[in-house]
């Protein structure tokens, strides 16, 4: 209670000053003491513990900016919001962010959310880099991607991450995407079904990946990391009318980031401590699972291999043109 | 014929306004109409009609059929015989408060995500409002009506279907146009998940990669059958109730 008085009082200052300013629209208008709210769309996963550390630390206080996290459906769900102001931030994989971007929602990228270490494609034990994993039943006779050809794969959602990534594995190993059986199945639906055979191989997300192995499937391939290969893959991105309002507030959101991701990579333990409690997740099933890593920066050749990979399997006609400001700062 | 008119024409205006109106419109949620219509062709005519339409109605009609019948059956046993009364009623209003849409993910579990798992959900997301409604009809047939019954000795299979079934089919067709919407849902809702196949599944992934237009063609199509499914079911209603129709005009007219 003894906080509500300062707090009061500075809600009718901003109110005030609102009042007088005039001309400046609503959404840039800073709170009384020079902070500016940012309201940020998370997905509720692992990778979620930088921005939790970045609120715990203090580094967007330093920044003055204030961040208020809710939880989004999906990411193009949380496109949407960010395109039309509902939201400043949201995350997303960088594959949906080109599929609005081809469409010509007008987005930009602010900072990095996930990714991959540099040279994280040539490790010798994927599934300790890459949190997306491809299972199938321990007997399964599904030695290679190219099997799947014919058979039922489960993903989360259709032309998304999962789908796009495993359909590279198939390509690269001679198979046809084309002939997979895509399935859409939450990630719990999907476990069930491939330990219950009613589908083939199911393509999962930490923690279910680990779960998956838990229960005696095996994992054929870690369709993440050999579709990126390294860079920034998860993204905080805002509408291009967001930047324009709010460009100092996402300055200071980037530094934020960027220092909190330097921090998680550097005290990873702490890290997966918050990651377990986001995703409500024993913490020795987040330990034995993929070690997240936060890239600093976001490179826009990480995000054109993507689009050429896109464009390469057919989930884009063309690669999208990427404008020069894509990436905020830069 | 001039309400008629009226009818028709409001959508009529409404879309000719949202043509002129979106023409130029640069926002990617909100194609201009001309590009949606475009798609629309394209889409559902009739690239994917039977792969995608037919199969999305299929499970509908198959659903609503299922829910249909047993929902008239159950509705005529538990308004007859007391016993199953009492011990069903409870347990309807129970089952009929959970949300349909919310039972998909336990019927995967179930029965798998193939054509079953969808005709399932739509068939007992429908039953209930049928159910509910025969129930209520034949509680409201009157005595002298069953007493003439006696005097006249009609037997049980008779009663039913001469006296019962007609009595009550005012307010059963009242619950299976319910029901028909409710199915319609359904089979929207149960798309969702599974293969992607299904004007719903379609609608889905279009609104999902930022397809707005094949999104926005995806809604008018459910739309219009939703129309069409409405107007056939009327035109059933009218045929089959005509005696109902027509009392209810000369009590008026008296």
């Amino acid at each position: 209670m003894r906080r509500s008085f300062p707090l009061a009082l500075a809600a009718v200052l901003s109110m005030a000053l609102a009042a007088c300013g005039g001309g400046s629209g609503p959404a840039s208008t800073p709170a009384a003491d020079g902070t500016t709210t940012l309201k940020v769309g998370t997905i509720g996963i692992g990778s979620d513990a930088a921005i939790q550390l970045a609120i715990n630390k203090g580094y967007f206080k330093e920044q003055g900016i204030n961040v208020e996290t809710s939880v989004i459906a999906n990411p193009p769900a949380g496109i949407a919001a960010a395109q039309s102001g509902q939201i400043d931030l949201t995350y997303t994989p960088s594959i949906p962010l080109l599929n609005a971007l081809s469409q010509n929602v007008p987005l930009k990228i602010i900072a990095a959310a996930d990714g991959y270490k540099d040279g994280a494609g040539k490790s010798t034990d994927l599934n300790r880099v890459d949190d997306t994993g491809l299972l199938v039943q321990k007997a399964s006779s599904i030695s290679r991607p190219k099997d799947l050809e014919g058979k039922s794969v489960s993903v989360p959602a259709r032309k998304a991450q999962l789908e796009v990534t495993v359909s590279k594995l198939v390509k690269d190993d001679g198979g046809d995407p084309a002939k997979v059986n895509w399935m859409v199945l939450d990630p719990s639906s999907a476990l069930q079904s491939l330990n219950s055979g009613r589908v083939d191989a199911a393509s999962l997300v930490a923690p279910f990946t680990s779960k998956a192995m838990s229960e005696g499937n095996r994992l054929l391939a870690s369709p993440g990391v050999e579709f990126f290969e390294q860079g920034a893959i998860g993204l905080w991105v805002s509408g291009a009318n967001t930047v324009k309002s709010k460009e100092k507030a996402l300055q200071g959101f980037k530094a934020a980031i960027q220092k909190a991701n330097a921090y998680a990579n550097a005290h990873i333990e702490e890290a997966q401590q918050l990651s377990a409690e986001i995703t409500k997740t024993p913490l020795d099933v987040v330990k034995s699972g993929a070690v997240n890593y936060w890239p600093e920066d976001v490179r826009t050749e990480d995000i054109e291999r993507a689009n050429e990979n896109l464009a390469d399997l057919g989930f884009l006609s063309a690669p999208v043109k990427l404008p020069g400001d894509l990436v905020f700062g830069k | 014929m001039r309400n008629w008119l009226i009818g028709a024409g409001a959508p009529v205006l409404l879309l000719v306004a949202w043509w002129f109106l979106s023409e130029s419109s640069l926002d990617p949620f909100f194609p201009p109409l001309r590009t949606i219509v475009g798609r629309f062709q394209e889409l559902w005519l009739f690239e994917h009609f039977q792969s995608d339409v037919l199969l999305s109605l299929g499970n509908l009609f198959l659903g609503f059929a299922i829910a249909a019948f047993a929902g008239i059956a159950i509705g005529f046993v538990t308004a007859l015989v007391p016993p199953v009364r009492w011990m069903v009623d409870p347990l309807i209003h129970f089952l009929r408060g959970i949300p349909p849409v919310a039972l998909v993910p336990i019927f995967i579990s179930l029965i798998g995500f193939g054509t079953q798992m969808r005709v399932t959900s739509i068939a007992l997301a429908a039953l209930f409002p049928t159910m509910i409604a025969t129930v209520d009809g034949i509680r409201g047939v009157g005595n002298d009506l069953m007493d003439v019954a006696r005097v006249y000795r009609l037997t049980r299979r008779e009663r039913v279907l001469n006296i019962l079934l007609p009595a009550a089919a005012p307010q059963i067709f009242s619950g299976l146009q319910v029901s028909l919407q409710v199915a319609f849902i359904v089979m929207i809702a149960s798309e969702m998940l599974g293969s992607s196949q299904g004007i719903g599944a379609m609608t889905l992934l279009a609104q999902q990669s930022f397809m707005t237009a094949d999104m926005w063609a995806g809604i008018l199509l459910l739309g219009v059958i939703g129309f069409l499914v409405n107007v056939l079911f009327s035109l059933l209603r009218r045929k089959v109730l005509s005696w109902y129709i027509g009392s209810r005009r000369m009590a008026r007219a008296a």
